[in-house]
């Protein structure tokens, strides 16, 4: 008999332990072959880019393969859009623009099934073969929420009360927008909002996100985030251009 | 009215200058290679000796790889001409061609490759001909052709196969050189690099383009060797970069 499969990113941060979810590798192929290092998840992205229910189960079958948690962005916060990407075998659900504690609930009600919350019953694909998947799929469920507009951070201390939310993960892009800085992630008051953010989670003590980099990983680490939404793109580009210089070529 | 697309890697190859390949096997969807235009590859390899690039992707593929400015090659699965130009019909701007072990076998990939007065590719409008009135006098000129000198048996026939004009890049590759001298699994035994050392010296000596598989750490040996198309890919630089994440996150 099979039995579910464990969700490895969630029982490191239940283990106190960080994440890094390596984003921008939305292909079946390219996720199968992450293998052999070991990532704790790989990142889908269905809000902003092209993950859909039509390809999730192919890509998150090749995670499953890889031995890594595949965690899927959705679009929206909306209840048959979570639970869709779950059956067709996400591991974890991230939703952004969570902007209140009634959004946060309705995520966990999506996300969860009975007595927590109230999922479609359909057999995910991540069930195959358990008989007590129903019973067992709440615990092997990360759920992720954005906290990414201004509004979120007025309703912070509200929404950090919901249970069964694994991350709030607090985006610096959007918050950038709506602190009146398009564009500018980095700008020192989306900065200084961001690692306010960091600690009322930490404070409250729920576990805090963020998007991570080589340059920030340690500094937020300090102020307790555990999961980082990491592209392997800039970890490209600098092999790159490594290699064109150790062949003295031109771009 | 169009102009026909200029084949950066070629055009580079013919000044005299370098040119590094981006090696997108097991690294792919049209989505994350449109995705390395700010890496400014020279070329991007699609794989379809070994890898999923067959005539049902590599016009997606290629497109995409042509909006990042880059060179779309694909290695095809044999030395065949139907298979080859075909390949250039639906967008790739360079061929790479597995075990051309004779000068004949060499000739056939330039008839396949090139149209009249050079060879004989079938007429037809390729995709980077839309728009192009005269595409079929100037393709020539834009298309690469790459063969991969792999087989013990072609160091031996290497004068020969040197001899015939319109090859691009001679690529010398360790892997099946290491199956045909013995070295199965070993392309970095001593006796298997000795042979792919001498067989780029010999390439560049006849004033031919020489090509090979590069890792960071021995692409500045190859350049010695004369190498002049580097072909290198993100595995390695993905796991460094996750690498030090994690050492980061762990202080």
């Amino acid at each position: 008999m099979r039995t579910l499969r464990k969700n490895e990113a969630r029982a490191r941060l239940a283990a106190g332990k960080h994440v890094i979810a390596l984003e921008g590798l939305n292909d079946a192929d390219t996720i199968e072959r992450l293998g052999p290092m070991h990532p704790h998840a790989v990142w889908l992205e269905g809000e902003h880019n092209l993950v859909s229910p039509p390809n999730i189960a192919d890509l998150t079958r090749a995670a499953d393969l890889a031995g890594t948690t595949s965690i899927v962005r959705v679009n929206r916060v909306e209840t048959g859009i979570i639970y869709q990407a779950l059956d067709l075998g996400a591991q974890g659900v991230a939703v952004p623009h969570v902007d209140t504690r009634e959004d946060a609930e309705t995520v966990v009600q999506a996300a969860k099934f009975a007595p927590l919350g109230k999922r479609g019953m359909y057999g995910s694909r991540q069930g195959i073969g358990d008989p007590d998947f129903f019973h067992k799929a709440n615990d092997e469920t990360l759920i992720v929420v954005f906290i990414e507009d201004v509004i979120a951070l007025d309703n912070l201390d509200e929404i950090l009360k919901v249970d069964h939310i694994d991350v709030f993960l607090v985006g610096p892009g959007d918050l950038s927008q709506s602190l009146g800085h398009l564009g500018e992630p980095f700008h020192p008051e989306v900065t200084r909002v961001l690692e306010d953010t960091v600690r009322r989670i930490s404070a409250a003590g729920r576990i805090p996100g963020t998007v991570g980099n080589h340059e920030n990983v340690a500094r937020y680490m300090e102020l307790g985030a555990r999961f980082f939404l990491t592209s392997a793109l800039p970890w490209i580009e600098t092999g790159f251009d490594d290699l064109r210089a150790r062949v003295r070529a031109s771009r | 009215m169009a102009e026909l697309r200029v084949n950066k890697a070629k055009q580079k190859l013919a000044n005299g200058g370098i040119a590094v390949c981006f090696a997108a096997w097991g690294y792919g969807g049209a989505d994350a290679l449109e995705r390395l235009a700010p890496l400014e590859p020279d070329a991007i390899w699609l794989e379809g000796e070994h890898g999923g690039v067959d005539f049902s992707n590599i016009g997606e593929l290629t497109r995409a790889i042509d909006l990042t400015g880059a060179s779309p090659i694909v290695r095809v699965h044999q030395n065949q001409a139907g298979v080859i130009y075909r390949t250039l019909d639906l967008g790739a701007q360079g061929i790479a061609v597995p075990h051309v072990n004779t000068q004949e076998e060499a000739e056939a990939v330039v008839q396949a490759g090139k149209y009249a007065p050079l060879g004989l590719r079938g007429a037809f409008t390729s995709r980077q001909g839309i728009g192009v009135p005269n595409y079929q006098s100037v393709a020539n000129d834009q298309t690469m052709l790459m063969i991969l000198i792999e087989d013990i048996i072609a160091v031996e026939n290497l004068d020969e196969i040197l001899k015939v004009d319109n090859i691009d890049v001679f690529f010398v590759a360790p892997g099946d050189l290491a199956q045909t001298m013995g070295h199965i699994g070993e392309p970095h035994h001593p006796e298997v690099q000795s042979v792919v050392d001498e067989s780029l010296r010999r390439i560049a000596a006849a004033g031919r383009t020489a090509g090979a598989l590069v890792s960071n750490e021995n692409a500045a040996h190859h350049l010695e060797q004369g190498v002049r198309f580097f072909l290198g890919g993100p595995p390695a630089w993905i796991e460094n970069g996750l690498v030090e994440m994690n050492r980061r996150a762990e202080g």
